[in-house]
């Protein structure tokens, strides 16, 4: 088995990127994300001490990541915060610039972190991980939800993510 | 835009490579830990000196009878403090992957606890209130004149309203863990 320090620098290496990407979706002020990317990392550094090689390094590294993200939204529950509203309940969001014309790339971005953003932890987590183009398999070994039901969860996040973000398609068109 | 096209504008957004080298996650955790070690290390210090204090006076001498039980009731007061320090300690332990929210829960549990107001917050009272009470009302008994005694009166109100003060702080602490316990609960029962 390689040293704690070999797998950190794998994962860091590896998944460098996707953990930014993790990290931006779950908090929106600079500062603080970067405080939970280094968190991130730090607890990705510790866990390995534990890992005996029994899932992927991706599997390890997606669940510990996603776990501290989501002690960060119990730790810093803010008050007067909009609720988190679960997959079923999304036809109630109302995403800054849905009602727009413009659909450049940073602003279709912007608009996809938001709606990440207001998403219940767990769902927050299905959708990170289907964007990051972990399979169904995947997704349901990390996150621990039954396949069924992740596969459930997928087909409705393909179906959010046609109806609010192919908007700029037909725009095209 | 379809499906795939929302997945690779995800993918290929701009990053600020973000790295942290091994050497500096070492470091950034000992820092850690060493703050955490400095708050328990702090704690049993002002322990040592108030049983230091305590205990050097008695040794000295010059205490009447109130002052001298007074003076004993607080070093079990704070011995008892530093043991529950002892026992409160943070502990860094080594974390999973699946574990993660498992050890924030038993952190905060930890901490709602140690502020609820049960059995031991009660004990903590009990064994801490009585002992400067009872050596400023000895205190009091040796120096009756003025102005020493007034000072000692004002100190034993504001004693007695700082030991007050730590009910309703200690019942907004324990809630306040509480509360992200719950919401814990509710994320992994979503799970």
């Amino acid at each position: 088995m390689a040293s704690q320090d070999a797998l950190y620098e794998e994962a860091a290496s590896v998944f460098g990127a996707a953990l930014e990407r993790l990290a931006g979706s779950y908090e929106f002020d600079r500062d603080k994300c970067r405080d939970l990317l280094q968190d991130i990392h730090l607890a990705i550094w510790r866990s390995f001490e534990g890992f005996a090689g029994n899932c992927s390094l991706r599997t390890w590294v997606y669940r510990v990541a996603h776990n501290v993200a989501a002690s960060h939204v119990v730790r810093h529950q803010r008050a007067g915060k909009r609720p988190l509203v679960s997959l079923d309940d999304v036809d109630d969001l109302t995403v800054a610039g849905d009602s727009g014309d413009a659909f450049d790339r940073q602003q279709s971005l912007e608009r996809l972190r938001e709606f990440i953003q207001q998403l219940k932890p767990i769902e927050r987590q299905v959708i990170l991980l289907y964007l990051e183009g972990t399979d169904a398999a995947g997704i349901a070994e990390i996150t621990g939800i039954s396949a069924g039901n992740v596969a459930t969860k997928i087909h409705r996040i393909k179906k959010i993510l046609a109806g609010r973000f192919g908007k700029g398609e037909r725009n095209e068109e | 835009m379809k499906n795939d096209d929302v997945v690779a504008l995800w993918q290929t957004q701009s990053s600020d490579g973000f790295r942290m080298r091994t050497e500096d996650v070492r470091k950034r955790i000992e820092t850690l830990n060493r703050k955490l070690r400095r708050r328990t290390i702090d704690g049993y210090l002002v322990c040592a000196t108030l049983i230091g204090v305590f205990a050097g006076w008695m040794f000295v001498g010059g205490m009447n009878t109130l002052q001298t039980v007074g003076a004993v009731l607080t070093i079990i007061g704070v011995s008892y403090l530093a043991w529950q320090i002892r026992a409160n300690r943070f502990r860094s332990l080594p974390i999973d992957a699946s574990g993660t929210l498992q050890h924030l829960r038993n952190e905060l549990v930890r901490q709602r606890d140690f502020h609820h107001l049960g059995s031991r917050f009660w004990w903590r009272i009990l064994l801490f209130v009585p002992g400067p009470l009872v050596f400023s009302a000895g205190f009091a008994q040796a120096h009756p004149e003025e102005p020493t005694f007034t000072f000692i009166r004002i100190e034993t109100i504001s004693f007695i309203v700082l030991a007050l003060a730590t009910i309703p702080v200690n019942l907004w602490m324990a809630r306040r863990y509480q509360k992200q316990i719950d919401a814990l609960a509710r994320l992994q029962e979503e799970a």
